[in-house]
């Protein structure tokens, strides 16, 4: 996340990554149409052990971000490096074996585990495709995984049409961590669940999280989730990171005007920050098309402070303080930006 | 915190007893189905009739045996020809001009003196052995094919989907029409040979012709099973293509290829008797279809030699038609009717 002088190797380092989909996938033959720009040349650093939460609209490529780190998804341009290797260009057969130390826990726990397999076959399988423990222990280290997550053991026998939404979402937590991973990936784990069991899987998330060191990439579009689970946060707009920090440093000082859109949107969030910018800030509009994103600064056409400058130049993500990086023209005049770097915004590049 | 949890397992209760039949039980989807199947009368009588035509089939050598009839031409122990048929060629005993004989309760072929019975009991055989062949064949080259197309997309994909249309175009009786002489002619010094021959290549013509439908059926399953996460999820946890594959998607496909199976075999015993009856079929060994063709000439003397085989068909691809459907409703129950 920070650019100190000599930070610790990151155990995962994204570099102007750029995910394009075809426009058109119907139309094979037809000229080229445009390219849905999903992912548009993003960075960030995640340290081993490290949680970094992904924010922002529906549609900002925050589950493209998170399937190109797992490498479901083959990216168009960009860097990938996980515990400095670069993966970015790995194919699938070489990707394999490094496949064990990411893992993934999906959206929705109807649809994450196979209906045909019992409890037990979906956490053994991947046990013994790893070879992780003698043939001897699967049966064993399996009731172990499903204590870990708070399940009973007797659960090996059932199908997951037996199990509640929330019984399921922690057997694919049990699936993910049996494999015992560096890196998880949480594209919005606790969304489809009911509010009353999401703080449980959240708590859950967060013990496993401290006792066995695993970093996370948390995709959320809960304020309130990510504030209590990652240390840093990164927010995407239309394809971009366009303002990333330290939690604390976003949630009571957010510099970008998307950001603070975001924030004053939650009222936990609201009440929790500093008490000016208590009213809500209401958004003009659906997000651009990511075809053909405007000109300049990509919020420009829903921002109340746009400028003439910000149709013309695409603002740079940059340092307001050493943990704390914005990507709007006007973010020095609200926070305490140092001198020299005034002028840096608006600069034609 | 308690009223949290308190809160999950009223959730989990309800949710349980949403499904009273599943809950806790740690019961299969498929055996739901086979159970379903097994309380659905249409089922249990066509299962019946199938299962009676199969064992009378299977056991054809030892019925016809103990019956003491054959269905060759020549057979050792059986009478000559001369013995059992008047001058015009017709039975001198059973029908179509003494009266019925336990002996012979179909009835003897119209100049060949051949038991009508035995026939249709090799027929039967016959008939179930290529349909069944046939059927498992297509089964394992559509399922394999439209797992591949399916999972691996991209340039494969499009090459099958070409492929399957390209056969799928291809007029299937043409080929058969095609194929036919041409092996009469390569076998025609070796009648062992030939009769073999026959039914290799009406095997492979029905499945050349056949595999297409439910590779395409697969195909499309696979394209939308490829998108659920639990695919995905197999694929970030490092598992191969072939433990994807026949592991992971497979099982998942189990109700439509049952379905396409039920179905298949009836209409593959339905594609062998009309062949054989137009003659592309089979020669060498009896075949209902076959025996219906020589039936047709002497309909008007001899009704009863055309009716057994043809009423046997129709009863054998009714039940299993009807079995078909039933299967299908039992493991598919949104396509009930
Ligand atoms: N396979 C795909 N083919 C074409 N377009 C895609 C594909 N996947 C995503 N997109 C597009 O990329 C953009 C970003 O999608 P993404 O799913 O990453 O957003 P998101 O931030 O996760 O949104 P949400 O909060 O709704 O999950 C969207 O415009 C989406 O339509
Ligand atoms: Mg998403």
């Amino acid at each position: 996340m920070t650019h100190d002088p000599a930070p610790p190797d990151p155990l995962l380092a994204v570099r102007d990554l750029r995910k394009l989909f075809p426009a058109r996938p119907t139309a094979r033959r037809s000229r080229f149409q445009g390219a849905v720009r999903a992912v548009d040349g993003i960075s960030f650093d995640l340290r081993p052990g490290g949680t970094l939460g992904i924010v922002g609209e529906s549609g900002s490529g925050k589950t493209t971000t998170g399937r190109l780190v797992a490498r479901l998804e083959q990216p168009t341009s960009g860097s990938i490096r996980f515990a400095g290797t670069e993966i970015g260009a790995l194919s699938r057969k070489e990707m394999r074996p490094l496949r064990r130390q990411i893992q993934m826990v999906f959206q929705d726990p109807y649809g994450s585990l196979n209906p045909r397999q019992t409890v037990g076959t979906a956490l053994a399988t991947p046990l013994r495709a790893h070879a992780l423990v003698p043939a001897g222990g699967v049966g064993r280290r399996v009731r172990e995984v499903l204590e870990l997550v708070g399940l009973d053991p007797r659960h090996v026998d059932r199908y997951p049409a037996d199990l509640s939404g929330g019984q399921r979402q922690r057997v694919a937590v049990a699936r993910a961590l049996a494999v015992e991973p560096r890196l998880v990936v949480a594209d919005e784990p606790v969304s489809a669940l009911d509010v009353s069991v999401q703080a449980q899987v959240v708590n859950l998330l967060q013990d496993l999280r401290r006792e066995l060191g695993v970093a996370f990439l948390l995709i959320s579009h809960d304020l309130a989730v990510v504030r209590h689970f990652c240390d840093d946060v990164a927010v995407m707009y239309l394809g971009r990171i366009v303002e990333t920090a330290d939690r604390d440093s976003l949630y009571t000082r957010p510099l970008h005007p998307y950001t603070q859109a975001l924030m004053s949107a939650v009222p936990d969030v609201r009440r929790g920050t500093s008490g000016e910018r208590l009213h809500r800030i209401r958004l003009p509009g659906e997000p651009p098309s990511p075809v053909s994103p405007p000109s300049g600064c990509r919020f420009r056409t829903r921002c109340w402070r746009a400028q003439e400058v910000c149709a013309q130049v695409d603002p740079p993500l940059l340092e307001i303080t050493p943990t704390h990086r914005v990507a709007c023209h006007f973010a020095g005049e609200f926070g305490a930006v140092p001198a020299d770097r005034e002028g840096a915004p608006g600069q034609p590049g | 915190m308690s009223t949290t949890a308190d809160l999950e397992r009223l959730a989990e209760d309800l949710a349980a007893e949403a499904r009273p039949d599943r809950a806790g039980t740690g019961v299969s989807p498929h055996r739901t189905a086979l159970r379903r199947l097994r309380s659905d009368p249409v089922a249990v009588v066509s299962g019946a009739v199938v299962l009676v035509l199969v064992l009378l089939g299977l056991l054809a050598p030892l019925v016809t045996s103990l019956w003491g009839i054959h269905a060759t031409v020549g057979h050792p122990d059986a009478p000559r020809p001369s013995e059992v048929l008047l001058f015009d060629g017709y039975p001198a005993v059973g029908p179509p001009y003494e009266p019925f004989t336990w002996q012979h309760p179909l009835g003897l072929a119209p100049r060949t003196g051949v038991d009508n019975l035995a026939t249709l009991l090799y027929g039967l055989r016959t008939s179930l052995g290529v349909a069944v062949v046939a059927t498992v064949l297509t089964t394992l080259v559509g399922v394999g094919v439209g797992l591949v197309a399916g999972f691996v997309g991209g340039r494969t994909d499009r090459v099958v989907s070409f492929v399957i249309d390209l056969f799928l175009s291809f007029p299937f009786l043409l080929g058969a029409l095609a194929l036919a002489p041409i092996v009469v002619s390569r076998f025609s010094t070796d009648p062992d040979g030939l009769a073999l021959a026959q039914v290799v290549a009406l095997v492979a013509v029905l499945v050349t012709f056949g595999w297409m439908g439910l590779a395409r059926l697969i195909r499309g399953q696979v394209l939308s099973l490829r998108e659920r996460e639990f695919v995905q999820a197999a694929v970030v946890m490092g598992l191969s293509t072939r433990h994807i594959l026949l592991k992971e998607l497979l099982p998942n496909l189990v109700a439509p290829i049952v379905v396409a199976v039920s179905l298949s075999v009836p209409a593959f015993v339905a594609a062998e008797a009309g062949l054989s009856y137009l003659g592309i079929g089979l020669t060498g060994v009896p075949s209902l279809g076959q025996t219906i063709n020589q039936a047709v000439d002497s309909f008007e003397r001899y009704p009863l030699y055309l009716w057994a085989p043809v009423l046997t068909v129709m009863v054998l691809v009714l039940a299993l038609n009807l079995l078909g459907d039933a299967v299908r409703d039992a493991f598919d129950p949104r396509t009930r009717r």
